[in-house]
């Protein structure tokens, strides 16, 4: 009998908290929302899965959790080395950003900027875009994080998974399955989040402005452009040099049509890999001690309001533009400007053809959208220089 | 009384200041992005008279390639299209 109970003891039911089947719902959750409604599957999964991993309660002395890094441990005169857990290793790439700017690699091979090289003024729509990140670190601060953590919490506005994760990692490492939490979330839910904000802000009229198809672009242009993009931006932010290296080079792999095998890989299997560690390392990093607390919440609520800045930020904008363009662009596009690629330019073409079924906006949208990625790594890469060396 | 309680917070300020700062850098970058794509298509242009752009050995491969694909569907379908016809004459021979 009393064998049974040192058993039972050591079960996940004997140490399942409140907080550990709370994050084990939300896990299935994540995953019922990505199989039935389709929100962000490739991510949602992965996460889900995560969560219900890293809320299982692991057993006293046993190296499971991703928190179970390696260690040197002094027992009595001897010093024993202790290797970490599996799940920890896994979780070395997302605490160190080395996944991020992988992932940014296969986007960069999966991204073609030619409508962006064919109208260049709506990159300022990806830049307007960012104020979301700005006034969210702003308010962070105001509801009394520390500068490093408003930072972290900020950059959620950009809605870039990988550019929140990377931040994240590096200015506030603890808040990190919060955060990515709440960045993938809100990625799911721009079908949901974005459409009121935009017809709020826009008239009828306006809405069914229809744009002049874009030009052309040659071969010679993209393959310049991710060479000088990437000089201009990271001479001016070098912050930004890791992710939009890899995202620059990425696509220069694409572009320049001589290294298609390189491009094929960075945009299929690479990226597949990695977002299913990374997925599953952020997810089972979600433990309840660590994730159910107060400030969560208080990031989830300010994720929200970023998100919804940003969106207003890029309409807004557009409606400005407008007054001095003699080609008028539709606002909606400025939605777009949020780097949630490609599923906000979607919501444009959606909320567009709901006002005229012939408007095909969608190509328009993806040059705010493309820019958006470009402009939330350049703001991710301007909080990191400045932010950091005040940790 | 908010606002003053704001301005005289240092980390208020240092904030405002990093947020104002680093909208001002992301939009400077993307301006100069955006004038640069805006003057490369002239420069180009202007490149193009001197070194007039070629078709790439690999995209001409690419460009063959996809010719063969194109033309085994063309001969598939005539195929498919013969033989559905000869069946149906073959057909309309027993039945005549």
């Amino acid at each position: 009998m009393d064998i049974l109970v040192e058993f039972l003891k050591t079960t996940g039911f004997w140490s399942m908290t409140w907080g550990n089947a709370i994050m084990i719902l939300i896990g299935i959750a994540f995953i019922t929302l990505a199989i039935r409604k389709d929100y962000e599957p490739l991510l949602l999964v992965p996460i889900g899965m995560g969560a219900i991993i890293g809320n299982i309660p692991v057993i006293e002395g046993m190296s499971l959790s991703v928190y179970d890094d390696a260690k040197w441990i002094l027992e009595g005169d001897e010093i024993r080395y202790q290797s970490g857990s599996v799940l920890s290793y896994l979780y070395f790439g997302v605490r160190q950003g080395i996944y991020p700017p992988l992932i940014f690699l296969g986007i960069g091979a999966m991204t073609d900027f030619s409508t962006m090289l064919s109208n260049p003024k709506l990159i300022l729509l990806g830049a307007a875009a960012q104020i979301g990140v700005f006034l969210t670190f702003f308010g962070a601060l105001f509801l009394g994080f520390d500068f490093a953590e408003a930072g972290a919490i900020g950059i959620i506005g950009g809605a870039d998974g990988p550019t929140a994760i990377f931040l994240s990692a590096k200015l506030a490492p603890h808040l990190l399955g919060a955060i990515a939490i709440a960045a993938y979330s809100y990625m799911a839910l721009v079908p949901v989040i974005q459409p009121p904000i935009m017809k709020l802000l826009t008239t009828r009229e306006e809405r069914l402005i229809r744009m002049k198809a874009p030009r052309i672009v040659g071969k010679r242009e993209k393959m310049i452009f991710p060479v000088v993009a990437f000089l201009i931006s990271t001479l001016v932010a070098p912050g930004a040099i890791v992710l939009l290296g890899m995202l620059f080079f990425g696509n220069l792999l694409k572009e320049s049509l001589v290294t298609e095998r390189l491009a094929n890989t960075a945009r299929t299997s690479l990226i597949d890999i990695i977002t299913i560690l990374l997925g599953v390392s952020v997810g089972a990093s979600t433990q309840a001690s660590t994730f159910l607390q107060s400030d969560s919440l208080l990031i989830f609520a300010l994720g929200a309001l970023s998100f919804a800045i940003a969106t207003a930020g890029g309409v807004l904008f557009a409606k400005l533009m407008n007054l001095f363009l003699t080609e008028k662009i539709n606002p909606l596009i400025g939605a777009a400007g949020v780097s949630a690629v490609p599923d906000s330019a979607r919501v444009v073409q959606m909320v567009g053809q709901q006002e005229d079924p012939h408007n095909f906006l969608l190509m328009h949208a993806m040059a705010p959208n493309v820019a958006g990625v470009v402009g939330s790594a350049i703001a991710a890469g301007v909080l990191w220089s400045v932010l950091a060396p005040a940790i | 009384m908010i606002l003053l309680f704001m301005i005289d917070d240092p980390t208020i300020t240092r904030g405002f200041a990093i947020a104002i700062t680093g909208l001002v850098i992301v939009f400077a970058v993307l301006i100069l992005i955006s004038l640069f794509i805006a003057a490369l298509p002239h420069a180009l242009a202007v490149v193009a008279r001197v070194l007039p752009e070629i078709e790439h050995g690999h995209s001409a491969a690419s460009h063959s390639e996809q010719s063969n694909d194109h033309d085994e569907a063309v001969m598939a379908a005539i195929g498919f299209v013969m033989h559905n016809e000869l069946q149906k004459a073959g057909t309309d021979g027993h039945s005549g």
